[in-house]
């Protein structure tokens, strides 16, 4: 009985679609594990599940999400248990999601921000992202490094839209505060 | 026209390119007319630009990138004994074979539960367990905080946007908290929120149209329907029209029980 698939042709359609995303596979890993050596290895183990299912893959379904799906349940499954305990977010410190922003004074001018974006260092905006509880860190890195739609966010996550929407505001906004804030403690913004 | 409070309400949509056309044309219209939510617009576009900028990390060299897929692949085709059979059987279709026999075994026999003749209750318990995991686990506030029933009640009455008989829980060692709106199959549900010695409770209230719940011979006991979902046990059932589901981190048989003490107002 034949393979369903011809082993040379599987090889090298797996290595061109694996080429094509490693860049923003790696960016995402190292900023979940923190460490260059576990990103590579995240990443090696997400293609390695990914190659042993490739030949069940539906061509033209969205290869980019059933990737990250495969990074996020290795992350979860392998790496974060070691790395650390499940971090709880407290929402009753986070303000709701449509909370009324004309009326929020923490929120910056295009100016203002551009100002302290110019004072804040790539070191700051790693400590910020680190900062930010696991649920929105992951979905921030989803949307905005992997620029994957809040559709297959929700796909990755295993969440309603809705929830991905409020996590994405809600992390973009808890960012926002600690760039912030690195500004004002390095003196270089008043507040 | 769309106002500013409306506008910036969208704004972090319509950056993401994730509205509707319509939307999309209102919030652009808007942002050209109202130099307040076009300075907002262009301060949030800054921002992730900037995040962007400073996360984009450098590729790893070129030779590394093959070299870890191509272990990936290696690794992966590395196999055992079963590899040299003269058929081509692998470990994982082996494996996915005989689960499929025993999970028809077990079916043929009565011991698994209905939950694939069941596709509505499946769903109800498993979103009612999700959203159990949502409010309660990451200790999302109430929007009605109460202890009195008749004020909870009178408050989904006003907020449902229709009416029907609210549940209530009424063993005495189940004390009411309050409650909040949230969606259930995509529906308006009411979430009364409970605590029973430390222990969340949540009772879930929505309309049961289009959905069947099985029928009394594969009930647990009376109506009520126990499955879990996620590690939890979530009590089902249907009355006049209203789907209820309950779900604690508690044993099935207090759930059961705690169902069966439930009055409607």
């Amino acid at each position: 009985m034949p393979e369903p698939w011809e082993p040379k042709s599987k090889q090298a359609e797996f290595e061109a679609v694996a080429l094509e995303h490693f860049n923003t596979l790696y960016s995402t890993a190292l900023r979940l594990t923190r460490n260059a050596s576990e990103a590579q290895d995240l990443v090696q183990e997400t293609l390695l599940k990914a190659y042993r299912f490739f030949d069940r893959f539906e061509p033209g379904t969205n290869v980019k999400a059933w990737l990250f799906t495969i990074l996020r349940n290795t992350y979860i499954n392998t790496y974060r248990k070691t790395v650390r305990q499940h971090e709880q977010v407290d929402f009753d410190r986070i303000e709701p999601f449509y909370a009324d922003p004309v009326n929020d004074a923490e929120w910056l001018d295009q100016e203002s921000l551009e100002n302290v974006l110019h004072h804040v260092v790539q070191d700051d905006v790693k400590r910020a992202l680190d900062a930010l509880p696991e649920a929105y860190r992951l979905v921030v890195l989803l949307a905005d490094m992997a620029d994957l739609s809040y559709k297959d966010i929700a796909a990755i996550v295993g969440c309603p839209e809705g929830t991905i929407m409020s996590r994405l505001f809600r992390g973009r906004r808890l960012l926002r505060k600690s760039l912030q804030e690195f500004a004002r403690k390095g003196g270089y913004v008043k507040g | 026209m769309l106002s500013c409070q409306e506008c910036e309400r969208y704004i972090p949509v319509f950056l993401d390119h994730a509205l509707e056309v319509k939307e999309s044309l209102d919030v652009q219209a808007h942002l050209q007319s109202c130099f307040s939510c076009h300075d907002r617009a262009e301060s949030e576009r800054c921002l992730r630009m900037f995040v962007r900028q400073f996360l984009d990390v450098p590729p790893p060299p070129e030779e590394l990138k093959r070299a870890i897929i191509l272990r990936a692949m290696q690794d992966e085709r590395r196999c055992g004994w079963w590899a040299y059979l003269p058929v081509p059987v692998r470990l994982r279709d082996f494996a996915i074979g005989m689960a499929t026999a025993a999970i028809l075994a077990l079916g043929v026999y009565g011991i698994l539960p209905d939950l694939w003749s069941d596709p509505d209750i499946q769903k109800v318990v498993r979103e009612a367990s999700l959203a159990y995991g949502t409010y309660v686990e990451q200790h999302m506030p109430l929007e009605v905080v109460s202890a009195d029933v008749s004020a909870v009640t009178q408050w989904f009455n006003t907020h449902m946007g229709h009416h029907f008989k609210m549940p209530c829980i009424t063993d005495t060692s189940t004390q009411l908290l309050g409650g909040r709106v949230c969606r259930i199959l995509d529906r308006k549900s009411a979430a009364l929120m409970y605590q029973r010695g430390g222990v969340d409770i949540v009772l879930f209230a929505f309309r049961g149209d289009h959905i069947s719940l099985p029928t009394q011979q594969s009930a647990v006991s009376h109506d009520v329907h126990i499955r879990n979902a996620s590690g939890r046990p979530v009590a089902t059932w249907q009355r006049d029209g209203v789907v209820y589901s309950m779900v604690g981190n508690v044993h099935r048989n207090d759930l059961e029980q705690m169902a069966k003490t439930v009055s409607y107002r």
